[in-house]
């Protein structure tokens, strides 16, 4: 699994988040309309994923594993949350 | 270096070797599509390599060639001998990274971007049919309103960018098994990255996640064609923009190491002292070691340069001509108007010795258990000082002790035996570079011709299969220019249009054996004669009682060379002399043989390891020095008076040979002996083919070293083959004959 949710409260991306990860992302968030997205271990996120955190303007916690990720992407992610 | 570096460099040279393999027997058989795979996955995976350690140009480099590669695949392209040395280019150019990233400890090669370029430019040109790269012609054009938007939003960034990219996927794009943004990590040196959605985000139970909402804005140093490149499957969804024209900036000498800059600049604190005394010893001394922190960072050029400001320097007296000069080598400067300024010396490609060794488990197991042993032999010691303290018999003692060192040789004799065992390495290790010079070899002088190779697994010692690249490689080079008949030639005379070269080794007792044979028109003896005598080799009556075996040896003499025109590949002015030195260096044998209209068959014949050498021991001008005991000839007892002066230097007569004979003393420059004994004791060694006499003060010992041969900057150290520690730790130099009475 690389997407789920877990105490209800925090949703984890671990690993390589492929597309196939968008929709149980996007329920978890639905669902759980104020959790934190904890991407610590993520090494990676398909664009859909991505679209979906800014889309949703996700809380997210720490820094993704991925240099691209944490350099391009996280501060756009963090700007959307504004 | 780190470590994902150390591992890059040792496999990705694996890779190469393998590739360039599978290319050249592709080549002979364009159907073989094992081969086919191999070099594709031999790429493929070149390109993960590079792409772990970051090396964007490489990949880019590599994911061209792979784009070939699975042309030919599906079909759509045919394996042609151009196609072929397109991709094994870019293997070399592979080779040059990976040699550059080696010296400069694991630093990316500064103009790696351009030497990708090149290879993508090179691919470019051959999949005219509408390939990725022809799309690549991107037109400058005026400033778009987006780009100024991008450039305004990130001002930190504007500085570095130098194309802009903005990449709209279309929306089903995600179905096509797309990732834009997978596709945007991969641009080389993003320096800002805006996603920003098409319209206002919806409410998120109405967002679409199948779908892509986003426009993607990218900044990158690097340039329009590699974007375009990496972008090609896309580019329908793409607008580049070229921000300026790149400029291929060079900066800072990349050649030095750290640690030689700062041995340069400790020279130059030496240079500034203003102390009279001893002034011109250090003017020398700092001239001396900058030069060889030159030599040792491969700039040979440049070491001569600093030499000639060196004597310029002592002629003047002043130290601030080398001052400068070392600096101008620290900023990587050419100093103008240096004394005969010959320009730099052309450099021949750096051979660069594996660093890594692969070494049988089951070889590192043995030394494991030897350890072992040897500790228990070391705990036996202190048990036998125990027993020494407590008053035991000395006779019984001294037994104890004999019976202890018989066992601590055996044991140690076995170290040694599984420690060489570690340094072998197969022949194939040079062999395998060979077919691939050998088809480039045969194609520009076009004279068709095949290698093959036999005994590739055969072992000898590292030090010894990493010298024999040239040697091997310069035979080659001869047979193929001189030895090989032209195709039509060829078959006139009835021969296959496409020569033969056999390249084989084997093991020979504890000897290794190399031939290089070739099916070409033989060596005319007659030429060779003639030759001889024209260039002075040697003289008519000479060469009139000289053996058939004897002329053939001619070949190696210094100064003969039967190339009547000068190609590219041979004929420049090192001949077969080069060769018989190398070998002998190695403390190997070369020699030749030829049959008119059948073929010539050059061997080698060498130790299998260079590691135990027995050694003489000298006394001369009050120091040790070690002799090489295979290049002894005898020793002798020569009265002063038989000594005749010949010039400038001394000779004595040996049965009925004039020899030519060095005070050794003298020769390494620390001056005469001052008491003369009646008898000078002379070493008579065979060196180069013929026999010099050495004057010492006094013989030695003989006994057998673990020689070490000079590394780092005493490599060019003049007339020393290299240091052993002696039983009560003095370091004994052993000298290099071979250089002594060059």
């Amino acid at each position: 699994m690389t997407v789920r949710l877990v105490d209800g409260v925090t949703i984890v991306l671990e690993g390589q988040c492929e597309i196939d990860d968008a929709d149980p992302l996007l329920r978890h968030l639905l669902a759980a309309p104020h959790a934190t997205v904890d991407w610590r271990l993520c090494q990676g996120a398909h664009t859909a994923i991505i679209q979906i955190l800014l889309a949703s303007k996700a809380v997210v916690h720490g820094l993704p594993d991925s240099i691209f990720l944490q350099r391009n992407v996280a501060p756009l992610v963090k700007k959307a949350q504004d | 270096m780190n470590e994902f570096v150390e591992q890059f460099l040792l496999e990705a040279r694996e890779l190469v070797e393998q590739a360039t393999d599978d290319l050249l027997a592709l080549e002979e058989k364009p159907g073989d599509s094992e081969r086919l795979d191999s070099a594709f996955r031999a790429f493929h995976t070149l390109k993960g390599a590079a792409g772990i350690v970051d090396f964007a140009a490489m990949t880019r480099a590599m994911h061209a060639a792979e784009d070939v590669l699975s042309a030919i695949r599906t079909g759509a392209n045919p394996v042609t001998p151009r196609l072929i040395g397109d991709c094994l280019t870019c293997l070399d150019q592979v080779i040059q990274w990976l040699d550059a990233m080696q010296v400069s400890g694991g630093e990316l090669p500064p103009d790696a971007e351009a030497g990708a370029d090149a290879i993508l430019r090179r691919f470019g040109e051959e999949s005219r049919v509408g390939g990725p790269v022809a799309l690549l012609a991107l037109p400058q054009q005026a400033p778009v309103s987006w780009v100024e938007a991008m450039l305004d939003g990130h001002p930190e960034a504007a500085a570095e960018a130098s194309t802009a990219i903005r990449y709209s996927p279309d929306p089903g794009c995600f179905f096509r098994g797309e990732d834009p943004l997978g596709l945007i990590a991969q641009l080389p040196g993003i320096v800002a990255l805006d996603l920003l959605p098409v319209a206002p985000w919806p409410e998120l139970d109405a967002l679409d996640p199948f779908a892509c909402h986003l426009v993607l804005m990218v900044l990158i140093s690097g340039s329009a064609e590699q974007a375009a490149t990496l972008l090609h499957q896309v580019l329908d969804q793409v607008e580049i923009r070229p921000l300026r024209v790149a400029t291929g900036g060079v900066e800072g000498d990349p050649g030095l190491s750290a640690a030689a800059r700062k041995l340069l600049e400790a020279q130059l604190l030496l240079l500034a002292e203003d102390v009279a005394e001893g002034a011109a010893g250090r003017l020398a001394s700092a001239g001396k070691v900058a030069a060889n922190v030159l030599r040792h960072g491969g700039k040979m050029a440049e070491a001569e340069r600093l030499e000639r400001h060196l004597s310029h320097s002592q002629t003047a007296g002043d130290p601030r001509i080398l001052a400068t000069a070392i600096e101008a080598a620290l900023n990587g400067r050419l100093l103008a108007g240096a004394p005969d300024d010959v320009g730099p010396a052309p450099r021949l490609p750096e051979e660069t010795a594996a660093r890594a060794l692969r070494v049988d488990v089951e070889r590192v197991d043995a030394l494991v258990t030897l350890t072992g042993e040897l500790t228990i032999a070391k705990n036996a010691i202190s048990h036998m000082a125990g027993l020494a303290q407590d008053g035991m018999d000395p006779k019984a003692l001294a037994a104890l002790l004999k019976q202890h060192h018989v066992q601590l040789d055996r044991l140690v004799d076995e170290l040694q035996q599984s420690v060489l065992r570690i340094r072998v390495l197969p022949l194939n290790h040079v062999f395998r570079r060979f077919p691939r010079l050998v088809r480039d070899m045969a194609a520009s002088l076009g004279r068709p011709a095949r290698l093959v190779t036999e005994g590739e697994a055969t072992e000898a010692d590292k030090a010894i299969v990493e010298a024999l690249f040239e040697p091997l490689l310069h035979v080659l080079r001869n047979a193929i220019s001189h030895g090989i008949e032209t195709a039509s030639e060829r078959a006139a005379l009835g021969k296959p249009p496409v020569a033969t070269v056999h390249l084989r080794a084997t093991r020979d007792g504890e000897h290794v054996i190399i031939e290089v044979a070739d099916d070409g028109r033989g060596i005319d003896l007659e030429r060779i004669r003639e030759v001889a005598m024209e260039r002075g080799v040697a003289q008519a009556e000479t060469l009139a009682a000289m053996t058939e075996a004897e002329v053939m040896d001619l070949i190696f003499a210094p100064g003969f060379s039967t190339a009547t025109a000068v190609t590219g590949l041979s004929g420049r002015g090192v001949g077969m002399d080069a060769v018989r030195m190398a070998v002998d260096r190695l403390g190997g044998r070369v020699g030749i043989e030829s049959r008119p209209g059948e073929g010539t068959l050059v061997r080698f014949t060498l130790p299998l390891t260079l590691m135990m050498t027995a050694v003489m021991t000298v006394e001369a001008g009050g120091q040790l020095f070690g002799i090489p005991l295979d290049a002894v000839v005898q020793t002798v007892s020569v009265p002063h008076d038989r000594i005749l002066p010949v010039g400038a230097s001394h000779a004595f007569v040996l049965r009925d040979r004039t020899i030519p004979l060095l005070e050794l003393a003298e020769v390494l420059g620390q001056g005469r002996t001052m008491t003369p004994a009646a008898e000078a004791k002379v070493v008579v060694a065979a060196v180069r083919g013929g026999l010099g006499g050495l004057e010492v003060d006094r013989l030695g010992e003989r006994m057998n070293v673990m020689l070490r041969p000079l590394d780092g900057l005493l490599t060019s150290l003049w007339g020393v083959a290299g240091t052993t520690l002696l039983g009560d730790g003095r370091v004994l130099i052993v000298l290099d004959l071979e250089e002594i009475f060059r």
